[in-house]
């Protein structure tokens, strides 16, 4: 998701977003451990989506195992400042105006097959601003998902060499290799 | 097995060459360089090299080999705008580029393409672009190639991935290649989109910023430049913030200097050109970006691997004149995978449960049409950029011959960088159909241009053919902002010579 635009383009449809927020916003209970970016109902928001976007299967860990909204949430917390607000609107968008995607309730009171319906409306929706959010979404989810080690032995992929294969005269770690290349100080041959 | 030699001193990080900031900074020097990348690193090397007193600032941190783990979830958000996020503002496509001492060389596929004669007679043809034909820029991208020690691909480094392009290269009847790049001893670990681990990918912060610094040039990591500020038609000074990496505290920064050169790619150089109330109505305007859209194959039973080895080494370019596109071999790490293919919930999974037997390869367009960059109220810049209806119908033409080379070479399906059946038989391609409206279609952009383009008529350019910027007398841009149009072909010889060719008319004393 762009970040940069969503903010000012999202405005309009975050005043209507604002009415459910302040008349029926549920409590939610904040997880045992510390947030950083994320609200307790964004957190609960972002584990649903992962639930629906990486849903396991195939030998894959499913990803509340993984703890995919926690380290989405760690992530995250690394934008700058200045864009943090946009995410926070697009997930509130999108739990809290059901309308958007042809539902009555939000999206956290939807079974499973209500939740890929309501993704499935944001994914396909006539409205760009919408499939720019679901793809932000989707994005999020499936990096952090496949970025965790727990998901590699099913893709038999290896990982990373670095501490695991020495590439030869000590090379197993980084930081004490040669320079290779003779030409970096060299006066050119003009 | 070889014997290692010495490692640089002007590779490290504490090298005193190398400023940390623990307080405020007020510098002042001969150039002041704001940004480290193919561009900036180069620029500052030549100058530095003829005896200019130069300062190189860099707004990302300085990450050598010792912080580089290979993991996606450690080293993306780590170089990459945004946590990697960052798109056009329409969400259509994804926008990568690094920030970090080297720029995005440092996660780059090292692939170097010099700048072609047709393309530069283009420039000075359409575009009025006076002194950058091929025996202009001979000297300069002679000298890039030997710095950056560019070889050609040889056969035993090419891996399993491109073999599959190269065999449907050659069963449907097309000519391909391997390309030249700039690694050195490749050890062929696969991981240079997360920096090389090893230092054998011949990026920027391990050659010419180093290069630079032996010739007495200073480095300043995380020196964000916010503002110039001019009198006149002169550049006084730079502000802005520098932030200590140890303690994290940030501080203010200025920097005074008889010459100051931009560098901070296609969208931070106009960024700050904007922000800066600085050159005419051509600052931001003409953004190009080589829009990518990859095809995913599912190779059946055999085993690809695609991850392992160098990752982009075959190339189609025969339809880059005459239909704008050229193909290239790809993969990616699972996470950066996932991300890109254009499926969730159980199609994503098994697609991913088949990565092992997937191959990839990708179409990169020489987009015609361009958007623009502007600044937002809060000061950052926003990405207007749409993929225009014929830009779009060269992509098309590029999905459908990789849809039919992986075919050809075996593929039993052909996922699409869109949301639906993938393509299998060849009658699928006949009737293929892509909807490329924003968020329909996997697009991502890793080379960004055009935004201050180069020419001698103000009216259609925001610098000269000397990279000056119209309406000062002292300030300049060397990287691909200057590019008049997408060049189609992965740009990174073409800003570093276009750097040096630069650089070489730079003399004392300074136009002030």
């Amino acid at each position: 998701m762009s970040r940069r635009a969503f903010l000012v383009r999202a405005g309009g449809l975050l005043v209507a977003a604002s009415l459910p927020v302040g008349c029926a916003g549920p409590a939610f209970r904040a997880p045992g451990f510390q947030l950083r970016y994320f609200s307790p109902f964004e957190y609960a928001v972002v584990t649903r989506v992962a639930d629906r976007i990486v849903p396991g299967g195939y030998g894959l860990p499913d990803p509340g195992s993984l703890g995919v909204a926690r380290q989405a949430d760690g992530v995250l917390a690394l934008l700058d400042p200045s864009l943090e607000a946009d995410f926070h609107q697009l997930l509130t968008l999108f739990d809290r105006v059901p309308i958007l995607a042809g539902r009555l309730g939000s999206f956290l009171t939807q079974g499973p097959r209500g939740a890929d319906a309501y993704l499935a409306a944001w994914e396909n929706s006539p409205f760009e601003l919408l499939r720019h959010g679901f793809q932000g979404l989707r994005r999020l989810a499936a990096a952090v998902y496949y970025a965790d080690p727990r998901t590699w032995a099913i893709l038999h992929y290896a990982g990373p060499w670095v501490g695991r294969i020495d590439v030869g005269y000590g090379l197993a770690n980084q930081g004490n290799g040669p320079q290779v290349n003779p030409n970096v100080y060299s006066r050119f041959p003009a | 097995m070889k014997r290692p030699a010495a490692t640089s001193p002007f590779t490290d990080p504490a090298n005193p060459q190398v400023i940390r900031a623990q307080g405020p900074l007020e510098i002042r020097t001969e150039v002041a360089v704001i940004g480290s990348g193919a561009g900036g690193a180069t620029f500052a090397s030549e100058l530095a090299e003829r005896g200019f007193e130069v300062a190189l600032l860099e707004m990302g941190p300085y990450i050598t080999r010792k912080q580089m783990n290979q993991r996606e979830r450690d080293m993306l958000p780590l170089f990459y705008e945004d946590v990697a996020s960052q798109t056009t503002a329409d969400g259509g496509i994804v926008v990568l580029h690094a920030h970090c001492v080297g720029g995005t060389t440092v996660v780059n596929n090292a692939i170097c393409f010099d700048p072609p004669t047709w393309l530069l007679d283009e420039w000075a043809e359409r575009h009025g672009v006076v002194g950058t034909r091929r025996a202009d820029l001979a000297a300069a991208n002679a000298k890039v190639n030997f710095i950056l020690n560019v070889q050609k691909i040889a056969p035993d480094q090419v891996n399993t991935n491109a073999k599959v392009m190269m065999r449907g290269i050659e069963r449907i009847g097309i000519a391909g290649d391997t390309f030249h790049h700039n690694r050195t001893e490749c050890l062929l670990s696969g991981f240079c989109m997360l920096g090389c681990a090893y230092d054998r990918k011949q990026n920027h912060h391990i050659t010419y910023v180093p290069r630079a610094l032996s010739f007495g040039a200073r480095l300043y990591p995380e020196a964000r430049i916010d503002r110039l500020i001019s009198r006149g038609q002169q550049v006084v000074e730079a502000v802005g913030t520098v932030r200590d990496p140890v303690s994290g505290k940030s501080y203010p920064l200025s920097i005074k200097a008889d010459a100051f050169v931009v560098a901070g790619g296609a969208i931070w150089s106009p960024t700050l050109l904007l922000k800066s109330h600085l050159g005419n109505a051509q600052v931001g305007q003409n953004f190009h970006c080589h829009p990518i859209a990859a095809v995913a194959a599912d190779m059946g039973d055999e085993t690809i691997r695609a991850y392992e080895g160098i990752p982009q080494c075959y190339y189609v370019d025969q339809y880059l004149q005459d239909q704008g596109f050229v193909l290239e071999s790809i993969f990616a790490g699972p996470s950066v995978s996932a991300a890109l293919l254009p499926a969730w919930g159980p199609s994503l999974q098994r697609l991913m449960h088949r990565y092992e037997h997937l191959a990839s390869a990708y179409v990169q367009i020489r987009d015609e049409d361009s958007g623009r960059i502007r600044v937002d109220a809060r000061g950052v810049p926003v990405i207007d950029y749409s993929l225009s209806a014929r830009d779009a119908q060269k992509s098309l033409a590029g999905l459908k011959l990789l849809s039919r080379l992986f075919l050809a070479a075996g593929a039993q399906a052909a996922y699409l960088p869109r949301a639906g059946a993938p393509i299998r038989t060849q009658a699928d391609i006949a009737g293929m159909d892509v909807d490329f409206s924003p968020c329909r279609v996997s697009l991502v952009s890793a080379h960004q241009m055009g935004s201050l383009r180069m020419g001698e008529d103000p009216r259609f350019a925001a610098v000269d053919s000397r990279g000056k910027v119209f309406g000062t007398t002292n300030l300049y841009v060397a990287d691909a902002s200057v590019f008049p149009t997408a060049i189609g072909l992965n740009p990174q010889i073409t800003v570093a010579t276009l750097a040096t060719h630069f650089a070489n008319q730079f003399s004392r004393p300074l136009p002030v």
